[in-house]
């Protein structure tokens, strides 16, 4: 128990640090600024932008859907998710998105300390299921799938960033 | 029985025991032993000479030179021997003082025996084996030489070796069959045989097999069979690279470089010794590949050698590498060369030996560059013999002809050896630059090396740590750094690309700088490549001259990054070769267009946009791509044409024609382009009427009423001058005089002044008309339009002198043209005054020569004068009575 709690002390204490080093505001403001950021990336790969989306696609039920309301550690889960099934594409330009959301998911952290709420950091996740399977067969559809609710999953963040930052 | 049961006793001791180890090979570690062979039919009840124990122990050193003797008597045995004869051998090794002797022959059914080796020693021949293998693990060398060099002298020694390596690890080794071993020749000279055995790197593992034929005339040496694992008896190449240097701490480091084929690790052997006022030896066994001695004096000499083995399991020592001779100088500085950086703190040590004697530490005193000696309080004793100087807040090294070093000088008091330290102190403040692209994607990093050119055969390289958010306050440097490839560029600057980057994470960086003296690191900075943008351009930049309102409209979008509030400037000028650029600035993060005023509406401009975050962070973009104005009508012309007219009198026809003329309007007033003249007139009986004129500016009617008004309108795209000059055409009012008198004054040839007079009159007089021609010719009319304030006004033209002309002022008013005042020359009175005017210039100059020739003529008339009257006056010195007599002051009375 002693261990549990001074490990988790330790693993929170950069970001307590950081909070101290940053002012909120403009831990908050580059959070905002990030997530449109990778709005933008998003919408500057081209292929993604002629994606209808009446067309539901099937069969990519281990991508996150979107979530109204979602708290600082349940963002951090789902942006972890994304940025496994980011890395795990061949594409280079998504390299730089996933770049980012390990940014992103940083400032989540730091404002969840700066807010009393300190959560730990989600750790590596296990090799999602079939996604080796489904990236050789349908790399494109999993490609414009796993963008396109990344983009609503971040606009939604960004209007709950706007609305509350609480935890 | 007690006799049965001692000898029943000495016989198991002598035998110790027979065990019958059917197919069993004898196990040798490690591989180096001696071989006793005895004739067969030989009992081993060989007795020891009286006095010597059976114990082998004391068998050491007093023994050997009795066995040899023994031996060479039994030379004469083997060459007495006349049939062929094989001899039975044991292995006997310092760990084992038993001998292991076959009792058959190897290939059929054989048992060991073991045997007291001491037997064997007395009566037998016996043989040095050493076998080992070698560092590259692909050779097994066996050498063998005879115990006693004279025993062979005569006889050719031919030996054999037979081994079997078997295909797969065996545990335990069988006894192989006669056929399946491979057999070997050995190369065998001056008493040595050698034999090689190729090991496959497969089997080295593998217990292999062999025994050994040894042929010396008519008589065999048949060693037993031996097993041996060759991974066991590797020997290593004695160590290479042996190399001694005075550490920093004043002791002799002691290097080599370690065998890199050996797949284990490897222990070391040094011996050394001191050869200085006294000697010293030593030899101790290390691990690693250096050893440290302490206590090096100065003008002493050190003797080194080394050796290896295994560390850990069973080996064989290498041969002991060459030695190497190192000799400490008379005096030694340590650390000898010190690197470092500007501002720092360094300390060197010191030893001086003079004649030798080593001098005490009081007495020794530190120069810097034999030019300035450094203070007794920057000196430390750190005992007896050794000084140490301190030296703080190191500024950088200046370049002294070559030497890019200071020389640090020990001496002892008035007396400097000629050997000196060397300070190298380098000023690393190396400043990197970084900047990320308009795409937040890449980061790169600029610094150049000019602060560190002096110190040659230095490499640089950048280092950097990345923290997951922002910046530490004070960027340090971090153990867990990695190096990043950057590449010269043609100015000078090393480039270093991050790509893909972290936005938001503080990039800590460093320049290291590699030299053979150590490495120093530059100060440490670090950057967030959030904060160091350079945005894209703004795009779609459009420059306008607004329609109707008249001012200069630069529009733009801003580039897609960053996501922040961006500021604007905007610079804009007259299209040229060298624009004269004026800036604006915007701060409002979401104007997209400005609209400024320019003073010419009908010009070219050009506009560019940049970009930067509004709160100041990062970088301007570039200017983007200029945007051009398209020149178009702006608004209707300012104003009508001024115009005249010329009338056409024909009294035959009692007809008049007039014709309009008028300049075309320049852009300033056109706005800006005219499309068409029209002119309009207004006349009592027909009233109002216009007439489109085209783009002419010269228009013919006929005027046939007694009053006719005519204005003459601009029109462009948007539509007809509102500002216009009228022209009224009036019988009535062309004989209103009002101008009294006009006069011409020429100037010059290209410059009329001319000046009138007015009488009063009750018309409005809106302006004059000034017209002027060359006399006698239908030469074409130039006018002016002149305000009505005016009585003076200077013409510049090019007036020809032999031409006559006439100038013609017509009152222009409301009511009509009035009548004109006509010259037909210039002013008489004046060019008579003009002329005689140049006379002045003739007759100052005469009047003046004159009066300088009168003046001259008065002189020297005065001279003549002087010297008639004075004539006749004496010579006081030839005339007796007017000698006493001043002549002068009589002269001056005069």
């Amino acid at each position: 128990m002693r261990c549990g709690f001074l490990c988790r002390f330790l693993w929170l204490w950069p970001y307590l640090f950081y909070a101290d080093a940053a002012p909120i505001q403009k831990v908050q403001d580059d959070t905002k600024t990030l997530i449109k950021t990778i709005v933008t990336r998003i919408n500057d790969i081209a292929h993604t932008r002629s994606v209808s989306s009446k067309q539901r696609v099937t069969g990519l039920d281990f991508i996150p859907r979107l979530h109204p309301v979602l708290s600082l550690s349940k963002m951090d889960q789902t942006l972890a998710i994304y940025q496994q099934i980011l890395t795990s594409l061949p594409s280079g330009n998504v390299l730089q998105i996933s770049n980012d959301l390990e940014n992103l998911r940083d400032l989540l952290h730091l404002m969840a300390s700066s807010n009393s709420c300190p959560f730990p950091r989600t750790r590596s996740l296990k090799t999602l299921e079939g996604l080796d399977d489904v990236l050789e067969a349908s790399l494109y559809s999993t490609e414009v799938v796993v963008l396109s609710r990344l983009q609503g999953s971040l606009q939604d963040m960004l209007q709950q960033l706007d609305f509350s930052t609480g935890c | 029985m007690a006799c049965q049961k001692f000898c029943m006793a000495l016989l198991q001791w002598e035998l110790i025991y027979v065990i019958t180890a059917f197919n069993l090979a004898y196990p040798s570690t490690p591989w180096r032993f001696k071989l006793f062979c005895m004739p067969p039919n030989t009992t081993y009840d060989f007795l020891l000479p009286a006095g010597i124990s059976k114990n082998t122990s004391n068998l050491d050193g007093y023994y050997e030179p009795l066995l040899e003797a023994k031996f060479n008597s039994s030379g004469t045995y083997y060459s007495k021997l006349t049939s062929k004869t094989t001899f039975h051998c044991c292995v006997w090794s310092e760990e084992n003082e038993n001998c292991s002797v076959q009792a058959d022959n190897i290939e059929g059914k054989a048992f060991v025996s073991t045997v007291n080796s001491l037997a064997f020693q007395q009566i037998g021949a016996n043989w040095n084996i050493q076998c080992w293998m070698k560092e590259d693990l692909e050779l097994l060398i066996c050498y063998i030489e005879p115990l006693f060099k004279n025993s062979f002298k005569n006889y050719d020694l031919k030996v054999h070796l037979l081994y079997v390596l078997p295909e797969v690890l065996e545990e335990p080794p069988l006894v192989p069959q006669k056929g399946n071993f491979q057999l070997v020749q050995c190369n065998c000279s001056a008493h040595k045989c050698e034999c090689h055995v190729s090991v496959p790197a497969a089997k080295l593992n593998c217990t292999l097999s062999m025994y050994l034929n040894i042929t010396s005339g008519r008589v065999i040496f048949q060693s037993p069979l031996m097993s041996v694992q060759p991974i066991t008896i590797v020997k290593p190449d004695p160590p290479l690279g042996l190399h001694m240097e005075i550490t920093d701490s004043g002791g002799l480091n002691i290097s080599w470089s370690s065998s890199t084929l050996v797949p284990f690790q490897l222990q070391y052997q040094v011996k050394y010794s001191e050869n200085s006022t006294s000697k010293r030896e030593a030899d101790e066994i290390v691990s690693a590949t250096s050893l440290l001695v302490d206590g090096v004096l100065p003008g002493s000499s050190y003797e080194v050698q080394v050796r290896s083995k295994r560390l850990d399991g069973p080996g064989t020592w290498s041969d002991w590498s060459t030695p190497v001779i190192f000799t400490t100088q008379d005096v030694i500085y340590f650390p000898p060369k010190i690197l470092t950086s500007v501002g720092s703190n360094v300390s060197f040590n010191c030893i001086y030996k003079n004649e030798n004697k080593i001098v005490s530490s009081k007495k020794i005193v530190w120069w810097m560059n034999l030019a300035e000696k450094i203070p007794e309080s920057q000196y430390n004793i750190m005992g007896d013999h050794v000084s140490k100087v301190t030296l703080p807040s190191l500024n950088a090294t200046r370049l002294r002809g070559k030497f890019t070093y200071d020389a640090v000088y020990c001496c002892n008091e008035n007396e400097c050896h000629h050997r000196y330290a060397e300070l190298y102190v380098v000023d690393v403040n190396i400043n990197i630059i970084c900047e990320t692209d308009g795409y937040l994607t890449k980061m790169t990093c600029r610094w150049s090396t000019n602060a560190i050119q002096s110190l040659a055969g230095s490499t640089l390289q950048l280092r950097y740590y990345r923290s997951t958010l922002y910046c530490s306050d004070v960027p340090s440097i971090h153990s867990t750094s990695e190096p990043k490839d950057c590449h010269l560029q043609r100015d000078g600057f090393y480039e270093c690309i991050f790509q893909p980057i972290f936005l938001l994470s503080g990039y800590t960086m460093w320049i290291r700088i590699n030299h053979s003296l150590g490495s120093l690191d530059s100060p440490p900075t670090c950057v967030v490549p959030n904060s160091m943008i350079k945005p894209l351009p703004p795009t779609s930049v459009k420059a306008e001259i607004t329609a109707k309102v008249g001012l200069l409209k630069i529009s733009w979008k801003k580039p897609i990054f960053p996501e922040n509030n961006l500021q604007f400037q905007i610079r804009y000028g007259l299209n040229g070769k060298e624009i004269q650029w004026k800036m604006y600035e915007v701060y409002d993060a979401k104007s997209k267009s400005v609209s400024l005023p320019v003073p010419d509406l009908c010009a070219v401009y050009a506009a560019q946009v940049r970009c930067k975050r509004l709160d100041g962070v990062g970088y301007w973009s570039n200017w983007s791509a200029p945007a051009y104005t398209v020149v178009m009508d702006v608004k209707v012309p300012t104003r009508g044409p001024e115009f005249w007219r010329i009338i056409h009198e024909d009294s035959s026809k009692k007809e008049r024609n007039v014709t309009l003329l008028w300049k075309p309007l320049m852009k300033n007033d056109s706005l800006c382009h005219v499309r068409r003249y029209v002119v309009k007139h207004h006349t009592a009986g027909n009233g109002i009427w216009s007439e489109d004129v085209g783009n002419h500016t010269k228009f013919t009617f006929q005027w046939t009423e007694q009053t006719h008004s005519v204005t003459v309108l601009a029109v462009n795209s948007i539509g007809a001058s509102f500002a216009n000059f009228n022209l009224t055409l009036s019988w009535p009012m062309s004989k209103v005089n009002i101008v009294q008198s006009l006069n011409a004054y020429p100037l010059n040839s290209s410059c009329v002044i001319l000046s009138w007079m007015l009488s009063l009159s009750d018309y409005n007089l809106m302006y004059f008309i000034l017209e002027w021609k060359i006399l006698n010719e239908n030469n074409e009319i130039k006018w002016h339009r002149i305000p009505s304030s005016v009585t003076k006004y200077y013409i510049h033209d090019h007036f020809i002198p032999i031409e006559k002309y006439q100038f013609s002022l017509y009152p222009i008013f409301m009511e009509g043209v009035g009548k004109p005042k006509i010259i037909n020359d210039f002013t008489q009175d004046d060019i008579e005054k003009h002329q005689t005017d140049p006379g002045l210039y003739v007759i100052v100059p005469i009047i003046i020569s004159s009066l300088t020739l009168l003046l001259g003529a008065l002189l020297i008339l005065h001279q003549r004068m002087k010297k008639l009257f004075w004539d006749d006056v004496p010579n006081p010195k030839n005339c007796s009575w007017a000698q006493g007599l001043n002549f002068q002051k009589s002269t001056d009375s005069l």
